[in-house]
């Protein structure tokens, strides 16, 4: 069974326009001007440092997700018939 | 300089997630699907990473950074059905593998 | 009132054998012989309680023991302990308590023991509560109790289909009375809100004192059935008789008790001497003002009485099988007690004292005569009396107090004196209490039963003594005397079967003439017998000479029968005792009760009716049932086909689903 395109275009805008409205009729609890630091404008010694440090546990999961997933696809893509 | 207010990137991430969502919808081939879902992750990315400028800290973008490691598994994972399908079917519609239906 | 320390522990009697019920149920299986030692305590406690209490009443028989607490609505649990209910739970724990150290040997052998203890506690723990109730629901609670307890013991060898049978048979028979007693309890409920004006608080209706109080307005009531004016008081009585004969096994609800057989010997004994079919003449007893006071309720106990006492007498001559002739006698025994109380349409509250003192004298000597008989079945391995004879040889002890217990069930004993067995000190009362009332109201049949049913108990119970103890073995078999266990409780019961009527007699009567006048109730049982005109006689005292004699004239001559026929042989019974006798074979089929009862009216009438409306209800229910699955399976069929299996339509359901649902919340938040 295929969605017209009509209704799958109706039920977007009508998701769009609830988050949009949401988005803009929240009061978000942040800094209002995006923070600048001229001295080091960028930020991935911060986010290695997290990822070695805090997320050290996350990060060695996910290596081992990535593996699995990496056999699982070889494995599937291979096939029976071709080994 | 003005900068840019948080809602824009949310609503930008909003339409991203709604151009995936339409694409997902009216789509049937699995590989434009796949392409669709990538979509929505990657506005989920872009929700992570504003918030986490926003509120200065930097976690928001090391999930944004595991998030893309994770899209990048389920693409591979999913790519390597479709072509198990694929041997199979000799096509990967997905609106016809409704063998699981009833 | 002054309270005794002692009776702060009366809610005990029945609680500790129903916790040594729990115990044994669950942990019995892993002590020594089934853990019999913790029903044996708990009901050795209950005895001393029991006993206690009763001397404390003897010694001031106003001060009953009386504890009621709200249950809820206008109901109550609580205790009573007056005189009637003090012997009786004295006689049921010590009974029970004699047969339960019997057990421990009779049943050693037996891999369920643990189970059979347990139930038998159980059983005990019931028929005590039944006793203490003072108020007539919770005696209904426990009366249905002590009938779950009878139907799981007499099933208690549950894989012998004839067991499983009569387990069924008497839980049904008893079933019909046990109706009848509940609506009994329903129409005394209701009329009693009627008088006494709707529920009031703090005023326990059903306990036993409150409803004698409305006794005449109750009598008042009358109901019209055809052109005849009824009192209530007589519908409910007689309704209450309908639960004592389903319960005691009167005619004709007595078919279940002679195949309670099935059960072991033991429980056979507790069920006819201690803790059943005295339930049964104790309701009778307990609510006797009532029936004194009902016009007619009496006379037809009396003649349920009489009648039930001869027609056993006539099946208990013709059995061959040792525990069916006691069963008999035990049904012919309560036939008695009901004559007895049915007498007291003559002699008034004096009938409560003969009757219950026949009951406690038959729970001595029954359970002696079915322990004894367990006894003989334990070493010899059959019941058969034509298989037996000579076991007097090889058991003497059993012999001879079989023996005692034999002379105390014919009522042997010297009029005039005190010098008798304990069945002779409380039968001759109550055929004496039957002359009375015959030559008071010219109505002899009662007194006509009572004789003619003395002399079969003789007949009966001596042709078992000689056929099963003298004479020469007609079968093979190695008997040996049972042990010491065994032997010692049967020695026990024949002292009492003995001497505890001669020793006890006038205490006995006196004592339970206080049941009705001391501080929880106090009526006047002439003027309540004026309500139900009922014409009490004078003391007697005056009967002729051979009216005292007759009882024991009956009984040797009985003995003399038996002796002739079953020890010297004189009489060869052939011609007579075979099936080509009409009359033998009605009695060896026991007047066909079995294919009236069961195929003809169980069978037939039940299993008719009930398949023909199951086939009605088949077509109705059948049709709604169809009806509803059909309707199920076509909705089904429709909205099943909204399950696409396509991916994209799950997903646009969702995210659609999820806008309305926020855009609703959000409706109804800025609403609110």
């Amino acid at each position: 069974m295929h969605i017209n395109r009509l209704t799958a275009l109706l039920v977007s805008l009508l998701f769009v326009a609830v988050i949009v409205t949401g988005v803009f009729g929240t009061s978000w609890n942040t800094v209002s001007e995006l923070p600048e630091n001229p001295a080091d404008p960028s930020n991935i010694e911060g986010i290695g440092m997290l990822i070695f440090t805090q997320y050290v546990v996350p990060f060695e999961v996910l290596s081992i997700v990535l593996l699995a997933s990496l056999i699982g696809a070889i494995y599937m893509a291979k096939g029976e018939g071709n080994r | 300089m003005t900068a840019i207010p948080l809602t824009f990137y949310l609503g930008l991430a909003a339409l991203l997630f709604s151009i995936g969502l339409y694409g997902i919808m009216t789509h049937k081939s699995g590989i434009r699907m796949i392409m669709c879902i990538e979509l929505m992750l990657n506005s989920a990315n872009l929700n992570l990473v504003a918030f986490s400028s926003y509120t200065d800290t930097l976690h928001g973008q090391v999930f944004a950074i595991f998030s893309i490691a994770l899209a990048a598994a389920e693409a591979a994972v999913g790519f390597a059905i479709f072509m198990a399908i694929y041997r199979m079917h000799d096509k990967i519609n997905l609106d016809e593998l409704n063998i699981l239906r009833w | 009132m002054v309270k005794t320390a002692l009776e702060e522990f009366a809610f005990l009697i029945p609680l500790l054998p129903a916790l040594a019920f729990a115990i044994t149920f669950f942990f019995g299986r892993k002590m020594p012989s089934g853990g019999a030692i913790v029903p044996i305590l708990a009901i050795a406690a209950s005895f001393v309680i029991s006993f206690m209490i009763t001397l404390g009443l003897l010694a001031n028989p106003e001060e009953v023991v009386n504890q009621s607490y709200s249950w809820f609505a206008v109901l109550n649990i609580g205790i009573l302990i007056d005189p009637l209910a003090a012997v009786m739970l004295s006689m049921v724990s010590f009974v029970s308590l004699l047969i339960h150290i019997y057990a421990v040997s009779y049943m050693s052998h037996d891999p369920g023991r643990a189970r059979y203890f347990a139930e038998t506690a159980l059983f005990t723990a019931a028929m005590l509560s039944l006793i203490l109730s003072d108020n007539i629901l919770q005696l209904f609670v426990s009366w249905e109790l002590v009938g779950l307890c009878s139907y799981l013991l007499i099933g208690f060898w549950f894989e012998k289909p004839s067991a499983a049978a009569a387990a069924k048979k008497a839980f049904l028979t008893t079933r019909i009375g046990d109706v009848m007693f509940l609506t009994g309890i329903i129409v005394l409920t209701s009329d009693l809100l009627k008088v006494a004006g709707g529920f009031q608080e703090g005023v326990y209706l059903l306990r036993f004192d409150e409803i004698f109080s409305y006794i005449p307005q109750l009598s008042a009531l009358q109901l019209n059935v055809f052109g005849f004016e009824i009192s209530h008081l007589t519908i409910i009585t007689l309704l209450f008789f309908g639960g004592a004969v389903g319960k005691s096994g009167q005619f004709p609800l007595h078919v279940w008790l002679p195949d309670a057989m099935e059960g072991p010997t033991t429980v056979s004994a507790l069920i006819h001497a201690a803790t059943m079919v005295t339930a049964g003449v104790y309701l009778v007893a307990r609510t006797f003002p009532m029936f004194i006071a009902a016009p007619d309720s009496l006379m037809v106990v009396a003649y349920f009485g009489g009648f039930t006492a001869l027609f056993a007498g006539t099946m208990g001559i013709v059995m061959n099988d040792l525990k069916r002739v006691l069963a008999f006698s035990t049904i012919s025994q309560l036939g008695y007690m009901m004559l007895g109380l049915g007498l007291g349409t003559a002699i008034g509250l004096e009938a409560v004292g003969i009757s219950l003192f026949h009951l406690i004298n038959h729970a001595f000597f029954k359970a002696l005569l079915f322990l004894c008989a367990g006894s003989v079945i334990h070493a010899v391995g059959t019941q058969d009396m034509r298989e037996l004879g000579g076991v007097g040889k090889v058991m003497p002890i059993t012999a001879a107090t079989m023996t005692i217990a034999a002379l105390a069930l014919a009522g042997f004993g010297i009029p005039g004196t005190s010098i008798g067995t304990s069945g002779f000190m409380s039968k001759d009362p109550i055929i004496e209490a039957a002359y009375l009332f015959g030559e008071h109201s010219s109505n002899w049949i009662p007194y006509i039963f009572s004789i003619a049913a003395a002399l079969l108990t003789s007949i009966y119970i001596f042709r078992l003594i000689f056929m099963t103890f003298t004479g020469k073995p007609r079968s093979n078999y190695h008997g040996h005397e049972s042990p010491a266990i065994m032997t010692i409780p049967l020695s026990i019961l024949a002292l009492f079967a003995l001497v505890f009527g001669a020793f006890t007699r006038t205490g006995f009567m006196n004592f339970l003439e206080e049941t009705f006048a001391n501080s929880f109730v106090n009526l006047d049982i002439g003027n309540l017998a004026g309500i139900g005109r009922n014409e009490l006689v004078e003391a007697g005292g005056h009967e002729p000479l051979i009216v005292l004699w007759l009882p024991l004239i009956v009984a040797l001559a009985g003995l003399a029968i038996a002796f002739v026929i079953y020890y010297l042989r004189a009489v060869k019974l052939g011609a007579l005792a075979s099936m080509k006798n009409p009359v033998y074979r009605l009695l060896y089929n026991r007047y066909y009760q079995h294919q009236i009862y069961t195929e003809f009216f169980s069978i037939g009438v039940v299993y008719g009716v009930i398949a023909f409306l199951t086939q009605v209800v088949d077509v109705i229910v059948d049709s709604i049932v169809e009806g509803i699955g059909i309707i199920t399976v076509g909705v089904g069929e429709e909205l099943r086909k909204i399950q696409t299996g396509v991916v994209q339509t799950y997903a646009t359901a969702v995210i659609a689903g999820v806008s309305l649902l926020i855009i609703l919340i959000k409706l109804i938040m800025e609403v609110l």
